[in-house]
């Protein structure tokens, strides 16, 4: 089972990408799956409008797309609700982006959305990299709060927090790492030292060319220790064991 | 002609092959470029070693057949000796450029040997390459800054904003004509926003190789094979503006 971690389905600024064109990338790449996320203006404000899209166009393709949500912590109750609604609705994956939604993951503002999404076995995807609200230990932090859930530490701290990735990658259990934007060179380095059984293959597409990211991702991870990175430890973590996303 | 217009002479390589760049060439070999740009590292970590680095690199590239162009390194909380050290660059050495990165050097773009430095460059016509794209002394903006308050001075940012400020990258070159854009660090959307938007006569192609032994120009190589630009442009990315910037034909 080979799955793309993230990719945007959106029609504004830099993400403008249809299903319909994830689909056919997914098949030129020959990935079985996505798991598709809403826009950043999606991210930040309107979160019911982008939930409601993921679920629709997932709908679409529901043997190749898997939904996320997102739900911007500053909506407080509302957001409980929402997160709910669209955890009803079939969403598999929690993404929250600290910048983009302006909150501190270890502050304890998310906690209760994180609390809700351990009650739905889904795992949590936060953006990191950008300085100051995407520090791979900042996540750590959180994560050791929360060790029922599983964290997915987006974009592996790319690209500052390179070196703080080994050493934050490994300390908790309960946080993978996802390479989008470390580009392949340097996500190969993450896994060797926080180990192939918790790297997550994404293409971040389309901020990247899905089938160029898997191209080169592939060739540089060609190693048969390295398979589980391009869909079993996703999978593992959005399903439970054994089971199909 | 392709010039990969951002390495540097790692620590690793220093520590491993001293002064003798062949293997780093056979890397540059297989994907076909022609020529590059070469900064040092040692001299951007440890202070006691900039005199040091920069000869190291001024050796690496004299034992590279043509194919490497030197860049300097000095540290501005050197005050007057961080000068006369870049002037010996320039002078003695005839390199190409100044290299600075705020981040690991610790340093403010606002400091006053700054400005020295800056103005130096001005007066050599050699360009100011900056680490670019971290808070909070290596942004887009700072170096905009001084980019507005030197004219004369030619700026280069190194990685054109990175992952995050590569929309401010984009700003400061639309307003600054004497800003550079590296394009090695935005991904695929932001590079191709960069294309679209920036001055072509203004923009360079990077790797980054060489900090350590991860091949980085294969895949920062063939990024921009889809980014659609004329021929014209794209030879210009891809070699002939560092001709021009960093006077390689002599």
């Amino acid at each position: 089972m080979l799955i793309d971690c993230y990719v945007t389905i959106a029609d504004e600024r830099e993400t403008v990408y249809s299903a319909d064109n994830l689909v056919r990338d997914l098949d030129i790449a020959e990935v079985d799956k996505a798991v598709i996320a809403p826009s950043d203006r999606q991210i930040a404000v309107y979160n019911s409008r982008g939930n409601n899209l993921m679920r629709s166009e997932a709908d679409r393709f529901p043997d190749r797309l898997i939904p996320s949500c997102t739900v911007n912590p500053w909506y407080g109750g509302d957001g409980i609700a929402e997160l709910d609604r669209a955890a009803r609705n079939g969403a598999r994956m929690l993404v929250l982006h600290p910048t983009l939604q302006g909150f501190l993951i270890n502050d304890d503002l998310a906690d209760p959305l994180i609390e809700k999404a351990a009650g739905y076995n889904m795992p949590v995807y936060v953006h990191t990299g950008p300085h100051l609200y995407g520090a791979p230990w900042q996540l750590v932090d959180c994560a050791l709060r929360f060790p029922n859930v599983n964290f997915i530490m987006g974009h592996a701290g790319a690209t500052d927090f390179w070196n703080d990735v080994p050493f934050a990658g490994t300390f908790a259990p309960n946080v993978f790492i996802e390479g989008s934007f470390a580009r392949p060179f340097s996500f190969k380095n993450h896994v060797m030292k926080v180990g192939a059984e918790k790297g997550i293959m994404g293409s971040s597409a389309p901020r990247n060319d899905l089938v160029f990211e898997w191209k080169h991702y592939r060739a540089e991870l060609a190693d048969p220790e390295f398979k589980c990175v391009f869909g079993d430890n996703l999978a593992r973590i959005l399903t439970g064991e054994g089971d199909t996303p | 002609m392709i010039v990969d217009t951002h390495t540097h002479w790692g620590i690793v390589w220093e520590d491993k092959y001293a002064t003798d760049p062949s293997e780093w060439l056979a890397t540059l070999d297989r994907h076909g470029v022609d020529m590059a740009i070469l900064m040092g590292h040692r001299g951007l970590t440890r202070n006691a070693d900039i005199e040091r680095s920069n000869d190291i690199v001024k050796k690496a590239c004299d034992n590279s057949g043509g194919r490497l162009v030197p860049v300097a390194t000095v540290h501005p909380d050197f005050g007057d000796a961080a000068v006369r050290e870049l002037e010996r660059c320039l002078v003695e050495l005839d390199m190409r450029g100044l290299k600075l990165h705020p981040w690991i050097q610790g340093v403010s773009t606002a400091g006053p040997v700054m400005d020295d430095l800056c103005d130096v460059c001005g007066r050599f016509q050699t360009p100011v390459i900056f680490h670019d794209g971290t808070p909070c002394y290596s942004m887009p903006s700072q170096i905009g800054g001084l980019a507005l308050r030197f004219p004369e001075t030619t700026f280069v940012l190194g990685h054109a904003g990175l992952l995050d400020l590569w929309r401010s990258a984009i700003s400061i070159g639309r307003r600054c004509e004497n800003v550079c854009l590296t394009l090695c660090g935005p991904h695929l959307a932001g590079i191709r926003g960069i294309v679209e938007t920036i001055d072509p006569d203004r923009l360079m192609w990077g790797s980054d190789y060489g900090f350590g032994w991860s091949d980085s120009i294969d895949y920062r190589l063939h990024l921009l094979d889809d980014i659609e630009m004329d021929g014209d442009t794209r030879k210009k990315i891809m070699g002939g503006n560092a001709v021009r910037l960093f006077r390689l034909n002599g």
